[in-house]
């Protein structure tokens, strides 16, 4: 099975592999993948244009509980897994950019 | 300000890019970002980058509304937006044919103000933006001004010079405009013509629509075979464009001259504003005696004319040359044969170069497009005014129509219909409309450009240009006065059925309109009735008690050549002659032209015996024969009238006016000897005269003996001008006109005469004006019908609303007859406060009209009054219908009624 759409940039690669991994919003996407944030944010939202990417925001409660605004998480659909998949199959590099987060 | 807040800022800035539904969770968003990025760096010890955040935030938002254009321009979307567009316009045209009367007056509203702008700006084109008709790359062309002493004068020797010196730079032709006594068959006519170079239509690359122009053989011919070119115009008007006319001959200042050629329809030459717009005849320049003729009218050959005669040279630049180098070198041109006045013999002192011979060159322009802004004011606003009105009014009528509609758009809004489609439906209605309006538009701008026409002599077309402007109006037209309702339909129609009753009734913005509409109108109004009248006044001011019967004929003998004494002979025919025609009460012949502005008579230095020359007593002069003061209507009212025979006495007499007795003699002028001295042709003119008559105009002043301008009157005798005017006081004005053209004919049927009453005279030399005026008054009656029309829409429209509001009045124990009266004071307004602004406007108006219009007064309060009682019993009416449908109201139906 093969994912239909246009073709994704080394940057929609990087932040869809980063979001797989664990990564979940703006600022910590830039940190893994050390993209600023003029390159990151405009690949996010062109992934979730495309359907693969979905956002929402965090609850209010643990935002509250840390003292901090609250966030708005993105993670990978059932689409974009797919697309990256075929990805990783073409670069094998691919797997290995950024170490799967261990906290969130 | 710290880092952190001013970043916080831009961001805020940043979100205004945003789609507006995405704004409130993209600001949370990057606000915390940002707070988490400056947490983040403050715990590993670095420096936070806001400039890197805001740049980054910046891209985002671009990014986003991107996609969001993105996502409405895409195919699917764009069909989806526009699916059943056919049957918006089916329902347009069916909605509009249920209303014919609105309809009717938007479509009326629409075609009248885009009419105005179309005509307005087809002008502009034509007067300044139009390259000359006929003539082959203009942008070549360069008018030549020989420079003597600091005025610009060339004459033919000058042509001949800078013709065969002028090898590299261009190509020069000469003109020279007149005017000619001409004849063609039984027809004599006088007729503007020009004396050309035989190679001016090669130079302006012209072709000729029949025959040919000069060659160099007519030049060898000179007046063994005199030729000439004729107009198109007079060419349709004298020979009724006959195919034969190339080859006839005619007759120019009493020479026959054979017809070569006929010139291009609308062609008029490069300098139309100072040779005329209607040059009828071109001759070339080896029989300018034909034509040409000295202050004595004397005949002038090219060669021997004097750069006083003024000829203007046109050059070509040939390729390659500039007009930098077309200056210089016919400067040196003119410098090696001009004399150099520099430094005059008998004055020291430095050369002035300022007045050094040479030569400059300017550009050939029918009008010079750096002088249009006035024009395009006057031309493109005032139309675009009168348009935006139309607009508005349009707009307004528009809402009236869809208020009504209101529970059909909740109906198909409670259907599912997206505001989107409410908006559509609204334009597409809006749009055919205009569409509708733009076609009668355009046939109305057809007629205007007709009118038109007799006003500017050049044909102004409606062409491609004119029908792109046109098009361009009506699509701007349907935004401007489409969507302003399409959107207060969309935005404020809710499902809910109270919506449409939560629109404020009224507004300052719609009664700002409204008054600004009634104070334009007023002014227009007033100023046009101002004009008309003042015209009136100028036809009444004649000093004739019936102007329809006093024929004016203009005889000039002067192109033909006639000497003093052949002059006279004519003229003394004429007078004896004149009785015994069939149909002539009475008649007589001056040299002034009473009627005409500036040839009234001239002016005359009076002193009484043994005072010094330097006293200035000055009065109009002019010379009558025969019953010339009688047939005028003069009153005698002391003495007696110039008797027949006195020319040859020592002392001739006089008669002077009352004004002449008033302001200038102190006591009666009866029997007082005067000294008259006058210049004619630079000499002085003196003589001694006895005043034997005092003389009254007829009835309270008038143009010829007016109350202020003292006037002497001479017997005819003595002068030797060989252009005069014959004056007839007719019983039958068919024959005596027939019978003066004939006489003339028997003493020479060269001699052009034009017979015509006093009453079309002064009706065709007031043609301008009277255009002017009647066009005000008519924008006024426009303004007029527009703002009764805005106002009628408004007030209906304010009803509707109202409808609730009216019953609960009603209900509560309002009469019919106060509510009535409560809807027409609240649209009656505006409309008087405007009427205030534009009685001041009118009279602001009418100064300026005053400094420009003779025999005008300003403002009268008459016409101020007509204005207003016009303008508020229009109003008035307009609003007095819908206030009548409101005070019939039903409480108990309006109070169920959702509006």
């Amino acid at each position: 099975m093969t994912a239909d759409g246009p073709a994704l940039s080394y940057t929609g690669l990087f932040v869809l592999q980063a979001l797989n991994m664990g990564y979940r919003f703006g600022f910590d996407i830039m940190e893994a993948t050390e993209l600023p944030s003029g390159t990151v944010y405009p690949a996010l939202r062109r992934l979730e244009a495309q359907g693969l990417v979905t956002s929402d925001w965090e609850n209010d409660k643990q935002a509250r509980k840390e003292a901090r605004p609250r966030r708005r998480y993105y993670q990978c659909t059932a689409a974009g897994r797919l697309r990256l998949k075929e990805a990783e199959a073409r670069y094998r590099a691919l797997a290995k950019l950024f170490p799967r987060r261990s906290t969130t | 300000m710290s880092v952190t807040r001013r970043t916080k800022w831009l961001i805020r800035l940043a979100t205004l890019l945003v789609p507006h539904w995405r704004r409130k969770t993209w600001r949370e968003e990057w606000l915390a970002e940002l707070d988490y990025a400056t947490s983040a760096h403050a715990q590993r010890g670095g420096a936070a980058q806001p400039a890197r955040m805001v740049v980054g935030a910046l891209g985002d938002a671009v990014t986003l509304r991107v996609l969001a254009i993105g996502a409405r321009l895409s195919p699917r979307a764009f069909r989806r937006a526009w699916q059943g567009l056919g049957r918006d316009v089916r329902l347009a045209l069916r909605g509009l044919a249920t209303a014919p009367g609105l309809t009717l007056a938007i479509v009326a509203s629409l075609s009248i103000g885009l009419a105005a702008s179309s005509a307005g700006f087809s002008v502009l084109r034509t007067m300044f933006f139009r390259p000359l008709p006929h003539v082959q790359h203009q942008e070549d062309l360069r008018s030549l001004c020989v420079v003597r002493r600091e005025s610009c004068i060339a004459s033919f020797d000058d042509y001949a010079r800078l013709r065969s010196h002028l090898d590299t730079a261009g190509a020069v032709a000469a003109h020279l405009p007149t005017t000619v006594a001409a004849r063609i068959d039984d027809a004599a006519f006088s007729a503007r013509a020009a004396v050309v170079s035989t190679n001016y239509f090669d130079v302006l690359g012209v072709t000729p629509a029949s025959g040919r122009f000069f060659s160099t053989m007519d030049e060898d011919a000179r007046m063994s075979q005199p030729v000439a070119v004729i107009g198109h115009g007079l060419w349709q008007r004298e020979m009724a464009g006959r195919p034969d006319a190339v080859g006839r001959h005619m007759l120019v200042n009493g020479v026959a001259v054979r017809l070569v050629g006929v010139a291009p329809r609308g062609f008029v030459g490069v300098n139309p504003k100072i040779d005329g717009y209607s040059t009828g005849i071109w001759l070339p320049s080896s029989i300018a005696e034909v034509a040409a003729r000295d202050a004595e009218g004397r005949p002038q050959t090219a060669s021997a004319m004097p750069p006083s005669f003024r000829m203007s040279l046109v050059a070509r630049l040939r390729p390659g040359a500039s007009a930098d180098h077309l200056e210089a070198q016919a400067s040196s041109i003119a410098a090696s044969f001009l004399p150099d006045l520099r430094s005059p013999a008998g004055l020291a002192g430095a050369p002035d170069s300022r007045i050094a011979p040479h030569v400059t060159v300017h550009p050939v322009f029918l009008n010079d497009p750096a002088n249009a802004l006035p024009a395009s004011v006057a031309f493109t606003g005032v139309p675009t005014i009168v348009l935006l009105i139309a607009c508005v009014n349009a707009a307004l009528l528009f809402v009236a129509r869809a208020s009504r509609r209101a529970g059909e758009w909740r109906m198909r809004l409670a259907l599912g219909a997206t505001r989107w489609r409410l908006v559509r439906q609204m334009l597409v209605e809006a749009t055919t409309l205009t569409a509708i309006g733009g076609g009668a538009g355009l046939f109305l701008t057809s007629l205007l450009l007709r009118l038109q026409e007799q006003l500017l002599p050049l044909p102004v077309p409606l062409d491609l240009p004119v029908l792109l402007y046109t098009a361009g109006a009506v699509v701007c037209t349907a935004v401007v006065f489409g969507i302003g309702p399409a959107w207060v339909t969309a935005t404020r129609t809710t499902v809910a059925p109270d919506s449409v009753g939560r629109y404020r009734p009224r507004t300052r913005t719609r009664s700002g309109l409204i008054g600004v509409q009634a104070a334009l109108c007023v002014a227009l109004l007033a100023t046009g009735t101002q004009f008309i009248r003042a015209l009136d006044q100028h036809l009444d001011a004649v000093g004739i008690s019936n102007p329809d019967t006093l024929i004016v004929a203009d005889l000039d003998l002067k192109p033909l050549g006639y000497s003093a004494a052949a002059t006279e002979a004519f003229y003394a025919a004429i007078n004896t002659r004149l009785s015994r025609i069939a149909g002539v009460l009475s008649g007589g012949l001056s040299e002034a032209d009473y009627w005409v502005s500036g040839q009234e008579g001239e002016w005359a230095q009076v002193l009484l015996p043994g005072e010094g020359d330097d006293v200035r007593r000055n009065s109009r002069i002019s010379s009558v024969d025969g019953a010339l003061m009688q047939t005028l209507d003069l009153e005698l009212i002391r003495g007696r009238w110039l008797p027949e025979g006195d020319g040859a006495s020592s002392t001739p007499p006089v008669v002077v006016n009352e004004a002449f007795e008033r302001t200038l003699l102190e006591g009666s002028a009866l029997g007082r000897t005067l000294r008259i001295r006058w210049t004619r042709s630079g000499d002085v003119d003196e003589a001694l005269a006895v005043v034997v008559g005092v003389v009254a105009a007829p009835s309270g002043g008038g143009r010829l003996d007016n109350d202020t301008t003292p006037h002497l009157y001479r017997p005819g005798a003595r002068s030797h001008v060989q252009a005069r005017t014959l004056y007839v006081r007719a019983i039958d004005v068919g024959q005596a006109a027939a019978g003066i053209r004939a006489l003339v004919a028997s003493l020479d049927n060269r001699v052009p005469i034009d017979v015509m009453t006093l009453a079309e005279k002064l009706g065709a030399s007031r043609l301008e004006p009277r255009w002017i005026a009647r066009s005000t008054t008519g924008l006024g009656l426009l303004g007029l019908l527009l703002t009764a029309g805005g106002l009628f829409g408004i007030v209906s429209y304010v009803v509707v609303l109202r409808t609730r509001e009216i019953g609960v009045r009603l209900a509560l124990g309002a009469s019919p007859r106060s509510v009535l009266a409560l809807i027409v004071r609240q649209a009656m307004t505006p409309v008087t406060l405007g009427l205030v602004a534009g009685s001041g406007l009118a009279i602001g108006l009418g100064f300026v009209v005053e400094s420009r219009l003779y025999g005008s007064e300003g403002i009268h309060p008459l016409a101020l009054l007509a204005g207003a009682v016009l303008l508020l019993g229009a109003t008035g009416l307009a609003s007095l219908i819908p206030a009548r449908r409101a005070s019939r109201i039903e409480p108990n139906v309006a109070l169920r009624s959702p509006e």
